[in-house]
Order: structure tokens, then C-alpha cells, then sequence
């Protein structure tokens, strides 16, 4: 009988426990709050239900889905559980985000910005919110990678963010991606207030008039393959992203690889997004995720957010002060890579200014941009931090 | 608490601020955002010649 008394300690050990220590009850607390956005809010709810969930099971105490104890031949060793696997294999790798960008590239249509190549322009200036975050970042004391990393969910580009995270500070890689899509989810209710702030109503009713040319498709089968050509001579640290990007792309235009096309749309994307979202939400143990770090990654994520935003519209005015035809500059906050969010927050907010002004097609062209410039600006900051470390 | 926070923050800050970290800083993000502006011109070059080809205004 006294045995067994002594036995019940160690048998309940995880609900003893569980009580001692703040930190993972506030995590699976935290992973709730994720799975009730992802189900009610349907905020990102493909990724941000997954991280909830890997976010509880990493944070049961004595859980067996980060690593375990094992005893072998009376030696204790600690051997990895299958998120723990799941994260060797796909994240630290960075296959994961890799094929994320091949489903992606599958999905986007480049069309609307071969058809008017003048919107690439506000895919770069949007990227302006990573290098002003990165600047914040080392005045609040981060060491160069750290800055650079956190300067990355300015890209607005989950992938991106991880694939940069885990090259240049794979400490931080769990709040990064929680931050990352985190914003990209709230991208409706972070742009149109500083897009207010930044421009008058009469610059919001301004009318574009959209000139439609007809893409032909040797345009379209050469688009990726000169992108992917350029972007990897200039910055060959982009060619694994954009490469897959564009590799995607490829299949969806070249109209005689369907079958692969449709794959890397959804079975894959859905795979991958499943896998990924539950991995990074195992990276989310309480003793490493609950700092000040997180804290300020939080805020720099919105700051980065804000300062995109910023930096696409005050772009567009500068553009109109030399322009005859004179650019909405709403349109310029649509640059960052959240797609198609971004483009249907601008859609919306011009019309709600003026109901019959059609600016869709302006802000789709601007945010497939974003996504461009966006993996160009992640790797040309994996190609120049290393040079100043 | 919050504001103990704050300044725990702005301490931490204060004490690990680097100024030649920040040059570097503003070194990556000058040569950065003008990276990212020259491939999206050469971008635009390609996708205008492409489109100058075959491309037909409706």
C-alpha cells in the first residue's frame, strides 16, 4: 500500500508539476487564444491553428512531442519527439518554407503586373519598413543578425521570415513566425489608419485610369525563368526562394504540367502549411518563448508593419509631385507581400472615399510585387549582414 | 509594472546600444533598400521588353 502511495507522485507527475511553474500554463493558454482566432476571428486560421495546437502540446509538462527520456542499457539519454523531428527535418534544413514558396509561385498570377510593369516600383518601396525596424532594432541593443531578423517581418512574408530567421538568428525563430503571421492576419486593421494618417481625402479619391495590355505567352513562360535569372546573378543567395517562387510559377503558366501545378496548389501547400504551423508552434516552449525578447519582437513586428505602409505611400506622393498623371497613393501601401489582403484593404478604403473609384487591378499589380520584392530584400540582407559580422 | 518594464527595457538598451553596429546598420539598409530598388529596375527593363514585343493595347 505504501508502495503505492509512493508511486502516485511519480504516476501524476505532470499534473503536480504543471502547477509549479507559470510559464507553460500561460503558453497553452496563449495557444487557446491562437486556435479561438484561427476558428472565430478566421484569422490565418490554416497556420495560426496548428501553432496553437503544437503550442499545447510542447508545453504539457513532461511531453513527449519536443523530446523525451529514454533509458538505454541504464544510461538516461534524451531522444527527439516527432515535432522536434519534424523541426530538424523541415525547418532547420529550410525545406519547409522552400516548398511553401513552390505551392506559392503555383498560385500567383503575374499577369496583372506584366501587364503593367510600373507597379514593381512600389514592391520595393514597401520593403522600406525591414531596414527602418532593423535600424530600431540595434538602437534597442540587438546585435547586427538579431536586428536584421527581426527587421524581416517587414517583408510581411512568412516564409521569408522563417527562411531568414533560422540563416541569420534561429534563436528567435519561434516569436518571428508568431509575429509574422500574427500581423499579416491583423494587415486590415494596421494599414487603413496609417494610410489615413498619411494622405487627404482628396489624395484617397484620386482616379487611375488601368490600361490593359494583352500578355502574350511566351511573356508569361519567360517571366519567371529571367526573374529567377536576374534576381539569382545579382543576389545568389535569393535563388533558393525566388527560384522556388518562380519554379512554382513556371508550372502554373507552362500549361502542360497541370497535374504538378494543381500538386504544388494544394496538396502540397496544404501539407506543408500543416506541418509547419504545428512545428513552429513546437518551437514555442514557455521557458524559451516568455522573455522580454518576445515582447519586443511583438512590437517591432508592428512597427516594421506601420513603416511599410509608410514607406509605400510616401513613395506613391513623392512619385506624384513629378507625374502628370497623378498615382493614388493608397496604391503604394499594397507593395508589401500579404497577398491579396493588402490589395483588397486599399480596394476597400478608396471606396469608401468614393464608391465608384476601381482601383483593384492597380493594387493586385502592386501587392504580386510585394511578394517579389520581398524575397529580394530577405536575401540581400542574408547576403550583407554576414559581410559586417 | 508597466512602466518597470519600460524602463528595464531602455536600460537593457542603454546598455548594449553599439554605434558601430548602428553604422553597419545603416550601411546594410542604404546598400539593402537601394539593392532591392536596382533588381526591380532591371525587372521592370525585362518585363517592358518583353511586353514591347507581343504585347497589344486592348
Amino acid at each position: 500500500m505504501s508502495d503505492l502511495l509512493d508511486l502516485l507522485p511519480e504516476v501524476f507527475k505532470g499534473v503536480t508539476t504543471f502547477f509549479t511553474d507559470w510559464k507553460p500554463i500561460v503558453m497553452i493558454l496563449i495557444g487557446i487564444v491562437l486556435i479561438v482566432l484561427a476558428i472565430k476571428k478566421e484569422y490565418e486560421p490554416n497556420l495560426l491553428l496548428p501553432i496553437g495546437f503544437g503550442a499545447i502540446l510542447v508545453n504539457i509538462p513532461f511531453s513527449n512531442a519536443w523530446e523525451f527520456q529514454t533509458v538505454v542499457n541504464g544510461v538516461e539519454t534524451v531522444e527527439p519527439g516527432f515535432l522536434q523531428i519534424l523541426y530538424n527535418v523541415g525547418i532547420k534544413t529550410e525545406l519547409f518554407p522552400i516548398l511553401i514558396f513552390i505551392a506559392i509561385g503555383a498560385m500567383i498570377d503575374f499577369k496583372p503586373l506584366l501587364k503593367n510593369p510600373f507597379y514593381l516600383f512600389f514592391g520595393a518601396a514597401a520593403q522600406f519598413g525591414i531596414f527602418a525596424t532593423m535600424i530600431v532594432a540595434i538602437i534597442i541593443g540587438y546585435p547586427l543578425n538579431e536586428a536584421a531578423t527581426i527587421g524581416i517581418l517587414g517583408t510581411a512574408d512568412g516564409p521569408t521570415s522563417i527562411f531568414v530567421s533560422n540563416e541569420l538568428a534561429p534563436r528567435l525563430l519561434g516569436p518571428i513566425t508568431v509575429a509574422a503571421y500574427s500581423y499579416m492576419a491583423l494587415v486590415p486593421v494596421i494599414q487603413p489608419p496609417v494610410i489615413k494618417l498619411l494622405t487627404t481625402k482628396k489624395e484617397r479619391k484620386i482616379r487611375m485610369e488601368y490600361k490593359e495590355y494583352n500578355v502574350s505567352r511566351v511573356a508569361e513562360i519567360s517571366f519567371p525563368i529571367i526573374i529567377t535569372l536576374i534576381a539569382g546573378l545579382l543576389a545568389p543567395s535569393s535563388v533558393a526562394l525566388i527560384g522556388s517562387l518562380m519554379f512554382g510559377n513556371l508550372l502554373r503558366v507552362c500549361d502542360v504540367t497541370e497535374k504538378l501545378s494543381k500538386a504544388a496548389q494544394n496538396e502540397l501547400s496544404n501539407l506543408v502549411t500543416l506541418v509547419l504551423g504545428i512545428t513552429i508552434g513546437g518551437t514555442m516552449r514557455g521557458e524559451e518563448f516568455l522573455n522580454l525578447d518576445t515582447l519586443a519582437i511583438m512590437g517591432l513586428g508592428l512597427l516594421a508593419f506601420i513603416f511599410d505602409t509608410a514607406g509605400g505611400v510616401i513613395f506613391a506622393k513623392i512619385l506624384n509631385l513629378f507625374r502628370k498623371e497623378k498615382i493614388n497613393p493608397c496604391i503604394g501601401a499594397a507593395g508589401i507581400s500579404a497577398f491579396p489582403m493588402s490589395s483588397r484593404v486599399v480596394h476597400k478604403l478608396v471606396r469608401e472615399e468614393d464608391p465608384d473609384n476601381f482601383v483593384l487591378m492597380q493594387s493586385v499589380s502592386a501587392n504580386v510585387s510585394g511578394q517579389i520584392g520581398s524575397v529580394v530584400a530577405g536575401s540581400l540582407l542574408l547576403a550583407l549582414v554576414p559581410l559586417f559580422m | 509594472m508597466l512602466s518597470k518594464l519600460i524602463d528595464n527595457i531602455l536600460f537593457n538598451a542603454l546598455l548594449a546600444f553599439n554605434m558601430n553596429t548602428l553604422k553597419d546598420g545603416l550601411v546594410i539598409a542604404v546598400l539593402g533598400l537601394g539593392g532591392v530598388f536596382l533588381v526591380i529596375i532591371l525587372l521592370y527593363i525585362i518585363t517592358k521588353i518583353l511586353g514591347s514585343f507581343t504585347n497589344k493595347k486592348e
